[in-house]
């Protein structure tokens, strides 16, 4: 489980990686190549990582925090994220596509053309996030909370939503064609 | 540190097994209905329960307990429990864990929140951009009056696990739950 210890840069406000005592502004030389090549990611801390185009697909990422980060093209599909934070981030052009996702947070953040095919997203927070054209076609949302969320153009068709949480939601051209919405809160 | 989630499919609850890496003893919260898996993940990092917490005694939180002191040898810690009762606001030390207790009441007379380290256990106190559900109006307000007063006292990162739901932040509670406002 990753923990939140604040670098050891005068008056920096981020937090320390899983390698270093400093973060990823005042140490850029850390070493990410064995942890990326990985197969689990287990108890990571790469907070405000600028990650673009980098395959993370098919891998179990445990306990891990990416709060603050960015992804730009990057693959999580197949890969099974569990108990990890991923709070306001920003996710452009992401697939998600099949991929088990549980317990994750991802509050605050911004999905922008992301895909989350056919992927089990359940007791998962997206509170308070932007998603901006993506598509979640054929998803399990169980139990996830879009909560305050703005959506736009985006497609959860297909979906399971049933105890899902779209309470005070921006919705503008939001499709949950054959999703069973009656039974979400909101 | 390890926090595991379980989900219950009796009452919708989660419970949470807090694991020690080093020395494998383990606290379980809430333990809503006990199955196989949760039996497996005890047994998959070779934790032993050190103690049960519950953060409150609605059935769908408690319901796992009867079966799980069959199979072990547990010590179950509540507000007003007979033997082991928690006290608010003072400092329960069990194994490596330093357990502080918030009475917060609202949702049921009992109602406890839990802080170990940098994570806080909801029970029905709060679910992510949610309040507890109360009996009245005045619980909800002594409800919302409490929770804002602990987090205020807390690193706006500290974790949120609800009894019921995804987990959260303190800072995203505050940005996003309007039932804190």
């Amino acid at each position: 489980m990753y923990s939140f210890t604040r670098c050891k840069a005068i008056s920096c406000p981020r937090y320390t990686t899983h390698l270093s005592e400093y973060c990823l502004t005042h140490d850029p030389a850390q070493h990410l190549d064995s942890t990326l090549s990985s197969p689990l990611l287990d108890s990571v801390s790469l907070s405000n990582w600028k990650c673009v185009k980098e395959d993370l697909s098919d891998k179990r990422i445990l306990g891990s925090l990416f709060s603050y980060s960015t992804f730009r093209e990057v693959s999580f599909a197949k890969t099974t994220i569990l108990n990890s934070n991923f709070s306001f981030c920003l996710f452009e052009e992401c697939t998600f596509d099949e991929s088990t996702i549980r317990y994750v947070m991802f509050s605050g953040s911004t999905f922008t053309r992301c895909t989350f095919l056919n992927s089990s997203i359940t007791h998962t927070n997206f509170n308070g996030s932007i998603i901006t054209r993506c598509d979640l076609t054929g998803s399990d949302l169980y139990y996830s909370s879009f909560a305050h969320s703005h959506l736009h153009d985006t497609k959860m068709e297909d979906c399971n939503v049933r105890k899902a949480d779209f309470r005070h939601t921006i919705q503008d051209n939001l499709s949950f064609r054959w999703s069973n919405y009656r039974e979400m809160m909101g | 540190m390890r926090i595991h989630q379980h989900f219950s499919v009796v009452g919708f609850c989660n419970t949470y097994v807090i694991g020690d890496d080093e020395t494998k003893d383990a606290l379980l919260i809430d333990p809503g209905h006990a199955d196989i898996e949760l039996i497996r993940l005890f047994e998959q990092h070779e934790y032993t329960i050190k103690a049960v917490l519950l953060t409150h005694r609605h059935s769908g939180h408690t319901e796992g307990l009867a079966l799980l002191k069959k199979l072990y040898e547990l010590t179950t810690y509540a507000y007003e429990d007979p033997h082991h009762p928690i006290i608010p606001n003072e400092i329960l030390t069990i194994g490596p864990f330093e357990i502080f207790p918030y009475l917060v009441g609202g949702h049921s007379r009992d109602s406890v929140v839990y802080k170990i380290r940098d994570a806080l256990f909801m029970g029905d106190a709060l679910r992510a951009a949610g309040l507890g559900t109360t009996p009245t109006h005045r619980l909800a307000e002594h409800l919302r009056d409490e929770l804002n007063r602990i987090f205020s006292s807390l690193d706006p990162q500290t974790l949120i696990f609800p009894g019921h739901g995804p987990p959260s932040t303190i800072q995203s509670e505050l940005l996003f739950n309007q039932r804190l406002r």
